[in-house]
């Protein structure tokens, strides 16, 4: 019973916690602005460009912010998590309260996804009311909760990436730097070996580029849609954007994988070490 | 079930910079309010912390209601409540989040939480700030709220680091009034105070921290008692030039003095009531002896002494 009041309350804390942070409502209010900017953009599209895919409208919406806004927020949510509280003196509050280590780190976690998720949530309500406003009813809209699980599944990595290096530096600056660059550095690498790889035509390359942490992250959201809609992504422009993979399995393997390592790396680190003095 | 309710034996806390904190062993008995004195850097958060398990000794070990800091944490919070040294809460919140969300942790739901926080509210006194932000509070308010939490759930064991720390005179009394009303109500008190004086009239029970070691640790009543630690005597005279520190030294039992303008205090040895020798010896020089007494030792005499001790090893 109090195992779990302790996740609870540690859950809605970090919800106060991150709308209590200017850096988070700056990243949202730039997610809500970029969703209005990609359906004002879409309106300038030849009639007859769009007219096959508008009812497809409401994909848009939702891949544009998940192939790297929405991971740009996760690491920032994730790395302000554990190091926040160390920076603020908070987590001698948090850990002399009757719970464990663990049950703070899965408090932290919860809350963490639980706010990732409910940005998602509204992004997407925001897309279906945009796009069913622009362009009239829209279509498989059974695919819409599917989609939108799997934005908040795809933010796993590099919100995992943010908590970890946010509880190994302890400094929230720094660990949101390092997050970013391991996003970036991710980001770019998978675009140069793809690059090199269709101009050589090397396979191998390309394979490489399955294996870093933002191919799957990025691509997750775009390939159930492409998946649910039985045809091939780049048989959807509003979809090719966004850049659907072939294989599924592979990317929620990348995403596990990548996921549990740094949950790990982060929970190792909480639970046998000791806990920081507030920095003066 | 044993007296001693706080055990800390031969606790080593190594950093990795090279500072050593330890050999620090102590004893708290049920029931007491434990004072833990020494300057800044000498051990006292350290020994705190690893009490909390929120930092694990390097050796050593450490038993609360027989409980294992380092594995039993949980437990060990349940029946224990902390403020830290420079209290830090998340400055979102206000008092009244921050008092319920330690009652859920402890516990504590509905009409029983609403009591509870109400009841810590107005012992700290905090009723009309318990709806703002602590972002905007004060040293002295986040004291006190630091207080207040620590006392939620009337915990069986209170461990207080500088809880009068940043605290106005007003709001020290009230604290020193917290404290003693808990002790009367059978709770243990550990807290660590740079406020020798402060502690001197609360604490049943000391412990001197310095240099990472406990050099002192006693009742407070013995360890201020002439009997134990010898006779401190003062005489003020009207010429103290006429006194050469030598012939007072002479004087049989004499350990130590201090001539301070007029006056001479003198610290005699361990049973040693070197009074009339004293006096015969100012009369005799011709320095005026205007009154003579006993000085009842301090806490401050105590730990200066701790230190020169310390200094000196």
């Amino acid at each position: 019973m109090l195992i779990s009041r302790a996740i609870s309350t540690l859950t809605l804390y970090e919800l106060r916690r991150a709308i209590a942070r200017k850096r988070i409502i700056l990243l949202i209010a730039l997610i809500f602005l970029a969703e209005a900017a990609i359906y004002l953009i879409l309106t300038l599209l030849p009639a007859a460009f769009i007219q096959p895919f508008k009812t497809y409208a409401w994909i848009i919406g939702l891949t544009v912010p998940s192939t790297i806004l929405l991971h740009i927020l996760a690491l920032t949510i994730g790395a302000a998590a554990f190091s926040e509280e160390y920076e603020m003196g908070t987590a001698d509050f948090w850990l002399t309260r009757p719970m464990t280590r663990i049950e703070y780190f899965t408090g932290k976690v919860v809350g963490s996804l639980a706010f990732t998720s409910a940005i998602v949530a509204t992004y997407t309500a925001l897309s279906l009311l945009l796009s069913w406003w622009i362009f009239g009813p829209q279509s498989r809209l059974d695919l819409l909760p599917t989609a939108a699980l799997a934005s908040v599944l795809s933010a796993l990595t590099f919100l995992s990436i943010g908590l970890a290096a946010g509880e190994l530096l302890r400094r929230g600056m720094l660990a949101t730097i390092l997050a970013a660059t391991a996003l970036f550095t991710s980001l770019i690498a998978e675009t140069y070996l793809a690059f090199v790889g269709a101009v050589t035509d090397n396979q191998s390359l390309r394979a490489i580029a399955e294996y870093l942490p933002s191919w799957a992250a990025s691509r997750l959201t775009a390939t159930v849609i492409s998946a649910g809609l039985g045809i091939r992504g780049l048989e959807v422009p509003l979809l090719a954007a966004a850049q659907p993979a072939e294989t599924l399995p592979l990317i929620i393997i990348n995403i596990t994988l990548y996921s549990t390592a740094f949950l790990a790396v982060s929970l190792i680190r909480l639970a046998k070490t000791d806990i920081t003095r507030k920095i003066l | 079930m044993s007296d001693i309710l706080i055990e800390v034996e031969k606790l080593y806390k190594r950093y990795r910079d090279g500072v050593v904190v330890g050999p620090i062993t102590l004893r708290t008995p049920r029931g007491v309010i434990y004072g833990l004195v020494g300057p800044n850097g000498s051990g006292k958060t350290t020994t705190i912390r690893c009490m909390l398990g929120l930092q694990r000794p390097s050796s050593g070990t450490i038993r609360i209601a027989d409980l294992d800091p380092t594995s039993q944490a949980k437990e060990l919070m349940r029946i224990t409540g902390y403020s830290q040294e420079l209290p830090s809460f998340p400055p979102f919140l206000t008092a009244r989040d921050i008092l319920k969300i330690t009652g859920k942790l402890k516990g504590f739901s509905g009409e029983e939480l609403r009591r509870e926080v109400s009841r810590v509210l107005d012992l700290s006194g905090l009723v009309s700030h318990a709806d703002r932000s602590v972002g905007g509070y004060s040293k002295g308010m986040l004291q006190r709220l630091a207080v207040a939490q620590a006392v939620m759930g009337d915990p069986e064991i209170l461990i207080l680091d500088e809880p009068m720390l940043g605290v106005d005179p007003a709001a020290r009394v009230q604290i020193r009034e917290i404290l003693l009303e808990l002790k009367r109500s059978g709770k243990t008190i550990l807290f660590s105070s740079h406020e020798l004086y402060e502690l001197e009239r609360v604490a049943d029970v000391v412990g001197m921290i310095y240099q990472g070691r406990v050099m002192v640790e006693g009742w407070v009543r013995e360890l201020l008692s002439n009997n134990t630690q010898g006779m401190v005597v003062e005489a003020e005279v009207l010429r103290p030039s006429l006194v050469p520190s030598s012939t007072i030294k002479s004087i049989e039992g004499v350990q130590s003095l201090e001539l301070d303008g007029s006056r001479i205090r003198v610290q005699f040895a361990e049973g040693v009531d070197g009074r009339e020798r004293l006096a015969e010896e100012l009369v005799k020089l011709g320095a005026g002896l205007v009154g003579l007494r006993i000085v009842n030792r301090t806490l401050e005499d105590l730990f200066m002494e701790m230190v020169r001790r310390g200094a000196n090893l």
